[in-house]
Formats: structure tokens, C-alpha cells, sequence
């Protein structure tokens, strides 16, 4: 065997082996959801193939709630909560890595800053300013605000922009590009697997969150999955099975998305070509 | 017709139409309860007999079952609450000027006094029950007849107890004969009974209260049946078995002390399931007593509240006085609650239910002050306290003695500290 | 030429503002206040329903003599100095397992992740039953090299490191942003080490770390300040959830038991105060970690 394929084969025993502690989880949501009683489920050490196969757990919990509507609702939230926060984060990050401006940098801290604050403690002012607005109920708490950029991603985005030579930024104006052309065709597209990667992560935030929309919503047809999936959460009972059905079903999506997502972080246009 | 005769009809016909519109116009009521599935599903019939009174009026029902209630409180906070919904810590709300009181509105003459009693604070009635449930101990027929233990009587006492339990307990079949999980709450019932408290007759103090001689007899008995007779399983085998219910219904653990909350786990696990059918294989009994002395137990009740900020808090009044007279009829008929009023009870005859009666018979047993109502600024810190010191027991850090009177030094601590 | 240069850095100033104007505008209106707000509720007693009370400096005064601040306090810190560490060195070896394009990479990335999609719910009960000392895995396989594991869950000496080992099933996020920080570095540097003949270790010491520094910068200061505000996972697993900072408060973590002050008991001024402290410490390991980030972060690669 050559060396090269030696190299290859352990690579593939660690990704398989470690591949079966981390699918851990989903399998075990799987066979849970296919059980047909608790006894199945609570069983020591756990069964990982059901004694039989119950598909029918599956269609019970899409009965019982309008899952298309919450679908619906999902997608309003993460996609535009999605373009906002990429829009928003990716312009201030590259004002605070690229272009120089008094206060820049005391400015960039009070940005990170506001990542330090405890959630639970601004709340209530919060949802007493969403009230005032009128939105309590409504989708947009849960997306404007993404269009005025997020500290995490804005933090993000700036590690990123800041790797690339400024030297870059300095032949674009001489050549006389504007600042925004600059930005717009040159930064934004070199610094794609980073963008790809604050499109996947937030998207996928914004698609399981369940605080926000626990908080500002109320009526059932504004219900989001995630609400819906933990209708199955009882205080003092939870159907395990159902439970687990209705989380396969929200959860999907979201892996599909990855997968096809992180596909793009590869093979953007790398830096070394212009550089070398 | 002379013209004024015209112009009265003109006018009783706009009147009759305007108050016609009016009529047809609907008013969305938001009620809010943690409850979810067949729970939510019989609140809505509750509220259904409502609607067909009041045409006009229809009830919106939204459960909520984790972070009930954050969402509550930042929902009153910020002055969008829904109209009407369910409670349970009723003082602390009430204290903070959150809640409307019924006492002029609701007529409670049907509803047991007890639970009127535990939704009374500083002298006004604050919620309309639900229902409700009284601490019981559980059994698993099974196991006792397996291994010839009779049936426990209704008068028995912690002797008799210890000694049952003794006899289930099997550690080679991974079988127990009681779950002990220490609960500030629940365990209130057991201390009174034995003639310890956790508080002074005025709220201000545990000390000489929580660690006086009669509370650590009791919760060194309690505890006890854990650390020196070990007839009741540890946390970690517990949650082995998936919970303590699984664990009692598959027959690892013999004796339980719980609620009503144990037919909603059977009936969500076998649908359609009456208590008659349940009593063939659990039956329940009081809680026993200290030899020559007198049962109680601790009740738990939810409520309906209205909150002061209601947009339609005349509507709301208006269900609450309905749920009173209605007295929990369609969630008894229906065998998913116990009836708030007596007279549903005698009329569906629950009292000779199997196992209902013995909540029904139970509910005068509850003890008479409990502490959270005695002093609801402080009763949080207090229960921490004294969860705190149970932990501390179980986990062998300290012996029961020493843990109550390391509770109480906190306390006194945190009472000098805030200047209470 | 010199107004030419004054009239670009001009340019280039006020496009700095327009382009940071979007966050100004949002941190004004939705930030700001409800931040300025909570300062402000510091230094009052105030039980959200009620009118607030002036209290001044009080709420602080008595943080510092309650001793479940300082427990919560060592709780938190314990959980970040073992859990941060952690995700980073576990989120950068994955992304260097799943950097080499060979076939299935996508889907191996895929896989990774999927324990970070789901619900915290899912993921917590398997773990109670991992770390369940009767029947759970970990102390089954202990138990094959002769050591006896601890309660984990229900030991006050293990609940905490119990809990952080449970991040390395969800480093997903840490995975994906090494990856796309690897992403960014040209081949060319790599190919150059191996012609100058460094070895495997020399090059990921000498080239990929500090070419990766801006990530490893960017998720040392996120991860401290989410680990410092932990409050999910402590919720779910103390003493296999059996309520707050059970058992006897070894898992009452900072935001935990600022959460009970605030929440449960209504004591927002206070709760308030507590997270102005948690604030504090915050800014200033942020501000170390920066102040540091200049002999140890390079970001142009010129």
C-alpha cells in the first residue's frame, strides 16, 4: 500500500467510528419514535430496534397540529431574519476591519458589548418596547431586528475581512472603485465561506428557536415548529414517542440545509490565487 | 301614523339592528393553561358550555407547557395578558396587586371551603380551582399480593408503614418499597402531622420551628427509609426506570406518594381507562400517621385567576362565575378531574369511587396553615432553605440535625441581611 | 495630493459611519434602552408589577454577602474553564479531520453536526442516561479498566465537569467555523511548508494555528462569554434534572440562580444587579483576552 492510502485509511476509521458517537443521538430520536410505548422506550440498556415498527406515531402527530401553517411562519422568520442579519453584519463588519473612522474600535467593543448582557435581564423592557410598537403577536420581534446586525455575526465576519491584505482594499480605490464596490464585489465575495457560514448558523438559530417566539407569540396560526414540537412537552407527562416524531420532522429541514449549505463553503475563491 | 309614531319606530328599529350587529359581534376571550393534550382537550369542553350561554363569546384556548410561566409574567409585565389563566402560586401573585379578587363577583357557597381556603390571601379569594388533588400514598397490587403483603388500611401508621414497606422492598428482584423524594412541599404534611412546622405561627422565623425536636423526628423517618432501611430506590435508579410512575407501574416499586396526577399518567398510557379499571391493579390510601395521631396531607390546586390588566375582564369575572357554579361537573362526568363542589361529587357518586373517594374522603385532612401561605415574600427562600438541607441529607453531607439547623443559620443570615 | 488624501480619508470616514449606521440605528432603538434600563433597576428593588423603589447601592452590598452568589459564582467559572478549552480543541480537530476533500466529506460534516440541530431536550436525556452510575455506558465502560465511576449527575464533586463534557456533542457551530476559517487559508502555504520540509506538527504549529489565530480569537471570546452565561444545560441536567442547582447547589450556575432571583421570586433589582456583575467580569476577560490577541492573533497575511 502506498503511503498516501495508508494516511486515507485511518482518516476514514477516525471519521466512521467518531461518526457513530455523533449520529448517536438522531438514531436513538429515531427508534424512540417508532416505539410504541414507554415501557419500550425507558428499557435498560435502551433497544436501539424497536420490537415493532409503529409509522403510525408519525402520522398522528401531523394530524394534530397545522404544521404547514408553522412551516409557513418558520420560513418567514429565518429567511428574512437570515437576509437581514447578512446584509446588516456583513457591511458594519467591514467597516470595522477595513475602513478607518474615528471611535472605530471603542465603537467595535460597545458591539461585543452588547453579547455580555445576560438575555434575562432586558426582557421585560424589551417585550414592553415590542407592546409599545404593537407587535406583540406579530413575526417581526422575532425578524427586524436581524436587519440591524448581530453582534455575534458582526464579530464574526470582521476576523474575517481582517485576514484579507488591505493592500487589496487600497488597488481597488486607486483603480477607482468606490468603498461600496469595493465592499460589494471584492470583500463579500472573498470572504464567501464565512458568509456561508453566518447564513447556515443563523438560519438554523432563527429555524430552532424557542424562546422568542414563546415569548411574542400567541395565537396558534402564528405558531412557529418548534412552538408546535413542544406541545408534546408536558409539565408533569411527556409523550416520548411523539415527542420525538414531531422533532425528526423539524429537525430534517435543518440538516438538509446543512448539508447542502457547507457544500458552498467549499471551493469559494480563495485569496491565494490573486495573491501568489 | 303621526310623525313622532314614525320616528319612535324609525328609532326602535336602528336600535334593534345596532344592538342586533352588536350581538352577532364576537368578543375573543384568551385563556392560558399549562395543561397539554386530553387536559387541553376537556378545558375546551368546559368552555364550550360556556359559549353555548354566551353566543357572542369565544374562548381561545392556548397551552403552554414550558416556560409557562416566563411567558406570564413578561406577558403582565407588559400589559398584553390573556384574560383568563391558570395558577398556582396565587399568594406571590396576588401580593403584587397582579390579580382581581372574586369574592364580590363569584358565589363560592358550592365549592369545597378547603379549596377556597387555599385560595384565600390576606382576606380575599383569588382563583376559581380547577381541580385539585390531595397527597395520597399509591400501591402496586401486584407486588403486594406477590409477595403476601395485605393491602394497606386507610388508618395506619408510620410503624405499619415502615414495616410494609420493609417487606415489598426485594433488592434481588429490583424491587423497592417506597420512592422517598424529598419535596419541601409535600413533606409539610408529614412534619405538621407528627407536631413539628417549618415556620412560627407568624412567618417571621424557622428557628425552634424547622429544627425543633418533632420536624427532625419527621423528616429523620422520611429520610431514613433511604439512608438506614433502604427500602426506597436511589434518584440515579429512579430515572433508570424512566421515572418514578414507570417505575411503580412495572412493578420495581411498591408504594408511591403522589396526587391525582397518577390516573392522567395511566389515562395518557391507555386511553379511555376509568378508575375502576385502575383500581384492579393500584389501589391508594392517606398517608400514614405518627401512633396516636391524626392524618393530614398537603393539597395542590390550580386555579383560574384574571389578571387586572384583562381587556375583557367583565367576561372574564363572568367565566369564573360560571366555573364555580359549574363546579367541575364535565371534567368529573368524564372521569378526568375531581369536582371542586360537593354536590358534583354526591351527585356522580364519587364518593364510592374505588379510588377518587379516597381524595374526596382526604381533602378535610389538609393540614390547616400551610406555610406558603403564611408569608409569601419569603416562603421561596424558606422552601430553597429547607430543598437545600434535604439534598444535603440525602447525599450523607450532613446528619438530618445538623442539616435543619444549618437551614435555619441560613435563613437568619438572609432575613438579618435583607432586613426582614 | 494632500487634499486628495484628506478628501479619501474623508470619504472613507463617513462611508465607515453609513455602513455601522443599520447596527446604530437598531442599537438605539431596540438596545439601548432596555440595557440603560436594567443599569437603571440595579439600584432599586423592584418586583415587575410594582412601582420601583430606590435603593441605591444596596442590592450590590448584599450580593456580596450571599454566599449562594459566591457558589454560583465558582459553579460558572469551574464550567468555563473546563468547557471552553474543550469545544475549542474539539471543534478544531473535527474541522481538521473533515477538511480533506475525500469522498464523503459532505456527508461526515453532515453527521457532526446533527447532535447540535437538536432540540437540548433529546440530547439531555440521552446523557442522563449515559452518565446514569447503574446502567449508563460511561461507568459500564470505567468499569472494564477497573475504575469506578462517580454519580456524575447526583455528585456534587462531578455535576459540573458532567455537564461541560456534554458541549462536546454539540460543537458543531465551533466545527463549522474552524472549517471555514481553513477554508480561507491559501493551499499555497501548506505546499510551501512541505517543500521547506516541515513535518505534520510543524506545519500546524508553525502555519495552520496561527494562520486560523483570527478564528481561535473569535471563538475564545464567544465561547467565554457563553459559557459564563450558561443556563440551559444546567437547567436540564442538575442532579438529572431534579430542579435548580440540585443537588444541594453544586450545579447552580450564575444565570441559573440569577434566573431564580429575577424570575422566580421577582427580585428583578437584584437579579438585575447580579447580571451588571456577571457584566463586569465579562468585559474584563474580554478585554484581557484583546489585550493579549496582539502578541498571539495575525491577521494579515501579507
Amino acid at each position: 500500500m502506498k503511503r498516501s492510502s495508508i494516511k486515507l485509511l485511518v482518516l476514514y476509521i477516525a471519521l466512521i467510528s467518531l461518526s457513530v458517537v455523533f449520529l448517536m443521538p438522531f438514531l436513538w430520536m429515531v427508534t424512540t419514535a417508532l416505539k410504541g410505548s414507554e415501557d419500550e422506550i425507558f428499557t435498560y440498556p435502551p433497544d436501539i430496534i424497536p420490537k415493532s415498527f409503529h409509522f403510525e406515531n408519525f402520522k398522528r402527530v401531523w394530524e394534530l397540529y397545522p404544521w404547514l401553517t408553522f412551516l409557513n411562519n418558520t420560513l418567514i422568520i429565518a429567511v428574512l431574519s437570515t437576509v437581514g442579519v447578512v446584509i446588516s453584519s456583513s457591511m458594519a463588519a467591514f467597516a470595522f476591519a477595513v475602513l478607518r473612522f474615528r471611535g472605530r474600535d471603542k465603537l467595535f467593543i460597545l458591539v461585543i458589548s452588547t453579547m455580555m448582557i445576560p438575555y434575562y435581564t432586558t426582557l421585560i423592557p424589551q417585550y414592553i418596547l415590542f407592546a409599545k410598537l404593537g407587535w406583540i403577536d406579530t413575526l417581526k420581534p422575532l425578524w427586524v431586528p436581524a436587519f440591524f446586525g448581530s453582534a455575534y455575526f458582526i464579530f464574526l465576519l470582521r476576523q474575517f475581512f481582517k485576514s484579507i491584505p488591505v493592500e487589496l482594499y487600497e488597488a481597488a480605490r486607486i483603480d477607482g472603485a468606490s468603498i461600496f464596490q469595493t465592499f460589494y464585489k471584492i470583500y463579500f465575495p472573498l470572504a464567501r465561506p464565512a458568509v456561508i457560514t453566518v447564513i447556515i448558523l443563523h438560519f438554523m438559530a432563527a429555524w430552532s428557536d424557542f424562546f422568542g417566539p414563546l415569548i411574542y407569540l400567541q395565537s396558534e396560526e402564528k405558531y412557529t415548529l418548534v412552538l408546535g414540537l413542544n406541545s408534546f412537552r408536558g409539565m408533569y407527562y411527556t409523550s416520548w414517542h411523539y415527542l420525538m416524531a414531531a422533532t425528526i420532522m423539524v429537525v430534517t429541514p435543518m440538516i438538509v440545509v446543512f448539508l447542502i449549505g457547507q457544500k458552498k463553503i467549499i471551493g469559494g475563491i480563495t485569496i491565494s490565487g490573486m495573491k501568489s | 301614523m303621526k310623525p313622532f309614531g314614525r320616528f319612535l319606530l324609525v328609532l326602535i328599529i336602528i336600535a334593534l339592528m345596532i344592538s342586533s350587529l352588536a350581538y352577532a359581534k364576537k368578543v375573543y376571550i384568551r385563556a392560558t393553561t399549562w395543561d397539554i393534550a386530553e387536559g387541553v382537550k376537556w378545558i375546551k369542553e368546559v368552555f364550550k358550555e360556556y359559549e353555548k350561554l354566551h353566543p357572542n363569546v369565544v374562548i381561545n384556548v392556548q397551552s403552554i407547557t414550558q416556560g409557562y410561566s416566563d411567558k406570564l409574567v413578561t406577558s403582565i409585565a407588559g400589559g398584553t395578558p390573556p384574560d383568563i389563566f391558570m395558577w398556582w402560586d396565587y399568594p406571590r401573585l396576588a401580593s403584587l396587586g397582579v390579580l382581581e379578587p372574586l369574592e364580590n363577583v363569584v358565589d363560592f357557597s358550592g365549592v369545597y371551603p378547603t379549596l377556597v381556603k387555599w385560595v384565600t390571601y390576606k382576606g380575599h379569594i383569588w382563583g376559581v380551582a380547577k381541580d385539585w388533588t390531595t397527597r395520597v400514598i399509591w400501591y402496586n397490587k401486584k407486588i403486594f399480593d406477590k409477595y403476601g403483603v395485605p393491602y394497606p388500611k386507610e388508618d395506619w401508621t408510620w410503624e405499619d408503614f415502615l414495616e410494609t414497606a420493609k417487606k415489598l422492598t426485594h433488592p434481588k428482584d429490583g424491587v423497592y418499597g417506597f420512592a422517598v423524594v424529598p419535596d419541601p412541599y409535600a413533606w409539610e404534611a408529614w412534619v405538621k402531622m407528627n407536631g413539628g412546622d417549618y415556620l412560627s405561627p407568624d412567618a417571621k422565623t424557622m428557628k425552634g420551628y424547622l429544627n425543633s425536636k418533632q420536624t427532625i423526628e419527621a423528616i429523620k423517618f422520611l429520610t431514613d427509609l433511604y439512608l438506614v432501611y433502604g427500602v426506597s430506590p436511589s434518584p440515579s435508579v429512579r430515572e433508570a426506570a424512566g421515572g418514578t410512575y414507570a417505575m411503580f407501574e412495572s412493578g420495581k416499586l411498591a408504594m408511591i406518594d403522589s396526587g391525582s396526577w397518577f390516573i392522567g399518567y395511566m389515562k395518557a398510557r391507555n386511553p379511555g381507562i376509568t378508575t375502576k379499571e385502575l383500581a384492579k391493579r393500584f389501589g391508594c390510601t392517606f398517608l400514614p400517621h405518627p401512633k396516636g395521631k391524626e392524618t393530614m396531607t398537603m393539597l395542590h390546586n390550580a386555579a383560574w385567576v384574571v389578571p387586572k390588566k384583562s381587556k375583557h375582564k367583565d367576561i372574564a369575572l363572568d367565566i369564573e362565575k360560571f366555573l364555580a357554579k359549574e363546579g367541575g361537573r364535565v371534567m368529573a362526568k368524564a372521569g378526568w378531574a375531581l369536582p371542586i363542589s360537593d354536590k358534583v361529587a354526591k351527585e356522580l357518586n364519587l364518593y364510592s369511587d374505588p379510588i377518587l373517594g379516597v381524595f374526596l374522603r382526604s381533602l378535610p385532612y389538609s393540614v390547616k396553615d400551610p406555610s406558603f401561605l403564611k408569608r409569601e415574600d419569603w416562603w421561596k427562600n424558606f422552601s430553597k432553605y429547607i430543598g437545600d438541607a434535604f439534598d444535603m441529607i440525602m447525599l450523607k453531607k450532613m446528619t438530618v440535625e445538623q442539616a435543619l439547623n444549618w437551614a435555619v443559620d441560613q435563613s437568619e443570615q438572609a432575613l438579618k441581611r435583607e432586613g426582614k | 495630493m494632500r487634499t486628495r488624501t484628506t478628501s479619501l480619508r474623508r470619504k472613507e470616514e463617513i462611508a465607515g459611519y453609513l455602513f455601522i449606521l443599520p447596527w446604530i440605528i437598531g442599537f438605539a432603538v431596540f438596545t439601548a434602552g432596555p440595557i440603560a434600563f436594567s443599569f437603571f433597576l440595579s439600584f432599586h428593588e423592584w418586583n415587575i408589577f410594582n412601582k420601583m423603589k430606590w435603593i441605591g447601592l444596596k442590592n450590590y452590598a448584599r450580593l456580596f454577602s450571599d454566599p449562594l452568589f459566591y457558589q454560583s459564582l465558582k459553579v460558572t467559572l469551574e464550567y468555563t474553564v473546563i468547557a471552553v478549552p474543550l469545544s475549542l480543541i474539539t471543534g478544531l480537530a473535527l474541522a481538521l479531520l473533515l477538511y480533506p476533500k475525500v469522498k464523503g466529506t459532505s456527508v461526515f460534516r453532515t453527521i457532526f453536526y446533527t447532535p447540535s440541530v437538536l432540540p437540548m431536550v433529546a440530547t439531555a436525556t440521552l446523557w442522563i442516561w449515559i452518565y446514569n452510575p447503574q446502567y449508563g455506558i460511561l461507568n459500564y465502560l470505567l468499569s472494564k479498566i477497573g475504575i469506578k465511576g462517580p454519580d456524575w449527575l447526583y455528585s456534587t464533586e462531578w455535576v459540573v465537569p458532567a455537564i461541560a463534557f456534554m458541549g462536546v456533542w454539540t460543537v458543531g457551530p465551533n466545527m463549522i467555523i474552524y472549517l471555514a476559517g481553513l477554508e480561507d487559508v491559501p493551499q499555497v502555504y501548506w505546499d510551501a511548508a512541505k517543500v521547506d520540509g516541515a513535518n505534520w506538527w510543524q506545519r500546524f504549529r508553525y502555519v495552520t494555528l496561527p494562520l486560523l489565530s483570527p478564528t481561535t480569537f473569535f471563538l475564545l471570546v464567544t465561547n467565554t462569554i457563553g459559557a459564563l452565561q450558561a443556563f440551559t444545560q444546567a437547567y436540564v441536567m442538575g442532579g438529572g434534572g431534579q430542579g435548580f442547582g440540585a443537588p444541594a447547589n453544586a450545579s447552580l450556575f450564575y444565570c441559573l440562580y440569577l434566573y431564580q432571583q429575577g424570575w422566580s421570586w421577582f427580585n428583578m433589582g437584584y437579579a438585575s444587579a447580579m447580571s451588571w456583575i456577571l457584566t463586569l467580569i465579562i468585559f474584563t476577560l474580554t478585554m484581557v483576552i484583546f489585550r493579549t490577541s496582539r502578541s498571539w492573533v495575525f491577521y494579515e497575511r501579507g
